[in-house]
């Protein structure tokens, strides 16, 4: 009898443990680096991705309830704005930066393009209360949610408990980002030697150049670096920005920006922090001919990099198989018709 | 093994009683409470007050962080307390009192707690309950937490409604902004009342120059060495 009271037990509490424990869903490549974001402290779980996902997209993270993250960070352009060389926010405010794209967050030590942004997990706090981005608190958009049984009901399947924080709002928001992960480019299949991933000798020849060019700072795999640099870009005297300045207050880094990831380049236009350039031919050719010199300028580029009209063709073709389809065109990542249907 | 379960049931059942008991009295309360004044008087949002420079002075934010405390004992070892921290809003009554859990250990001779948040909670992601950032006590555009908020009108302010906001925050090695406090307490002491007198901090502000800081940097760290001081204990 006691047998048989120890084997129920025993079910009802594996059972138990079994609903509570739910599946980490986030992975990347074996052979990339181990990411920077310490999963462990919040594994993504498909109900956590979801919220995520759906907040991504619900305008009512805004003041006015009129945009959302989405609108500065589309799918089919790698989450970033195109067409803008700096993003507005509500009622038409124009801010001071070319928004980023947003891919492979969990390898990031900081954020933004001055990295005042320390942690993954704090990142939406920018936008949300920017004055010219979303201008809204977290408070408020915890008031907001809490109204709304949709995410009640979302925020319980996320964390067994439909109360609705601050905090969760923001790991919601972390699990929906550690999911934009992009690497299934011809880039990287090639790297793997899967089919479809066969090189022409133009984008060997591109990927020979970018190699012995570019990659100290757009370094394998990730094609970024979390470093800051001057690319020697002239000073936009509408802006003066002088980048990760603001954040360190020292000199040494003024006109130094983060490097942004190359992945999915042909589509994250326009390029740099104030969006100067609309083409990636204007990237290059800034690269051979533009740069300006200056005491914080990279040491990469202290020596002028000489590419021919030929080989600039080549990096330009070799950069395109970083474009990942499957990843801007994949449904999970696209708006939830739950926010229609359901809301 | 059915015998060994007999013996060892009860004798687990022991332990745990006994554990549970023991827990119990190995801590006790420990009660914080907070009294925020301008020059003795009680603040009360949006009264008017003058400082020892002739302002006229209405405050309508006042909140801040004590995190870390222990107490240093006399034989040089140090009791830390649990439940540790408070976000302390001025005028939310709830935030005034708060009890902590503190090992029953009565050697002590000084309290000792942080003014601010450390740098390493600043770098810790999204946190919970007073470290949640919809506390309104994080800054969004440089990650890190805002050690002291103190907002309020005055017609010496040259600003827009004469308002004057000061943000005090940022763990650069810097231009460190957190301070830390001690004060001796008596022996089987079990609650502290701490005064916090705005008027020490707006006397050393000249209200016509320093209305606003709501960045990290020097002028912060300043403001935090003279904040620390308009803390003291009844």
């Amino acid at each position: 009898m006691k047998k048989a009271v120890c084997f129920i037990g025993g079910i009802l509490l594996l059972s138990f443990i079994g609903l509570k424990v739910k599946k980490n869903i986030f992975t990347y490549p074996e052979y990339w680096p181990k990411p920077v974001y310490d999963i462990i402290k919040n594994p993504v779980t498909e109900e956590g991705f979801q919220l995520g996902r759906a907040l991504f997209y619900d305008p009512i993270l805004s003041k006015d309830n009129t945009i959302s993250c989405a609108s500065c960070h589309l799918q089919a352009s790698g989450f970033t704005h195109i067409d803008h060389d700096l993003s507005h926010g509500i009622e038409g405010k124009i801010g001071t930066r070319n928004s980023l794209a947003i891919m492979n967050s969990a390898w990031s030590d900081s954020f933004m393009w001055d990295g005042g942004i320390n942690h993954l997990e704090v990142q939406a706090l920018a936008p949300l209360t920017s004055d010219v981005e979303m201008a809204e608190t977290l408070e408020n958009v915890v008031r907001k949610l809490d109204t709304i049984p949709f995410y009640k009901k979302m925020f319980y399947k996320a964390f067994q408990d439909s109360t609705i924080t601050g905090q969760r709002v923001l790991l919601g928001f972390t699990q929906f980002t550690l999911m934009l992960n992009t690497y299934n480019s011809k880039y990287d299949k090639y790297i793997r030697k899967e089919v479809g991933g066969e090189f022409t000798a133009q984008e060997k020849n591109g990927l020979k150049l970018f190699r012995n060019n570019c990659a100290s700072c757009h370094t394998e795999p990730l094609f970024a670096t979390n470093k800051f640099k001057n690319n020697g870009l002239a000073v936009d005297t509408t802006l003066n920005d002088y980048g990760r300045m603001k954040i360190t207050q020292n000199p040494k880094d003024s006109l130094r920006f983060k490097v942004p990831t190359l992945r999915n380049i042909q589509f994250t236009k326009p390029y740099m922090h104030d969006g100067r350039f609309e083409t990636l031919q204007e990237v290059i050719t800034h690269y051979t001919n533009g740069i300006q010199q200056s005491e914080t300028l990279s040491e990469e580029l202290k020596d002028p990099i000489l590419f021919t009209h030929r080989e600039k063709v080549d990096l330009l073709v070799f950069l395109r198989t970083l474009t990942d389809k499957e990843f801007l065109f994949d449904k999970r990542f696209s708006f939830p018709k739950a926010l229609i249907t359901q809301k | 093994m059915k015998g060994n379960l007999k013996v060892i049931s009860p004798l687990w059942l022991f332990m745990f009683f006994n554990m549970l008991l023991f827990s119990q009295q190995l801590n006790e309360d420990f009660k914080i409470k907070v009294s925020p004044v301008f020059n003795g008087e009680k603040l009360q949002k949006d009264d008017w007050y003058v400082s020892k420079k002739g302002d006229s002075i209405q405050f309508n934010k006042v909140k801040f962080y004590l995190t870390d405390f222990k107490f240093d004992l006399a034989e040089n070892s140090q009791q830390k307390i649990i439940n540790n921290t408070v976000l302390v809003d001025a005028f939310d009554k709830k935030t005034l009192l708060k009890t902590l859990q503190r090992p029953l250990n009565k050697k002590d001779s000084t309290i000792q707690f942080s003014l601010g948040v450390s740098g390493v909670l600043s770098e810790s992601g999204a946190l919970s309950g007073d470290f949640d950032p919809a506390n309104g006590m994080y800054w969004a555009w440089q990650s890190g937490y805002i050690n002291i908020k103190i907002e309020g009108m005055s017609p010496s302010c040259p600003t827009r409604k004469n308002k004057f906001t000061f943000h005090i925050g940022g763990f650069q090695k810097s231009y460190p902004t957190l301070r830390v406090l001690s004060f001796p307490i008596k022996e089987y002491q079990n609650e502290i009342t701490l005064v916090v007198d705005l008027a020490t901090f707006l006397n050393e502000i000249d209200l016509k120059e320093k209305h606003s800081v709501m960045i990290p940097g020097e002028k912060a760290s300043k403001l935090a060495d003279i904040a620390v001081n308009m803390f003291d204990i009844k």
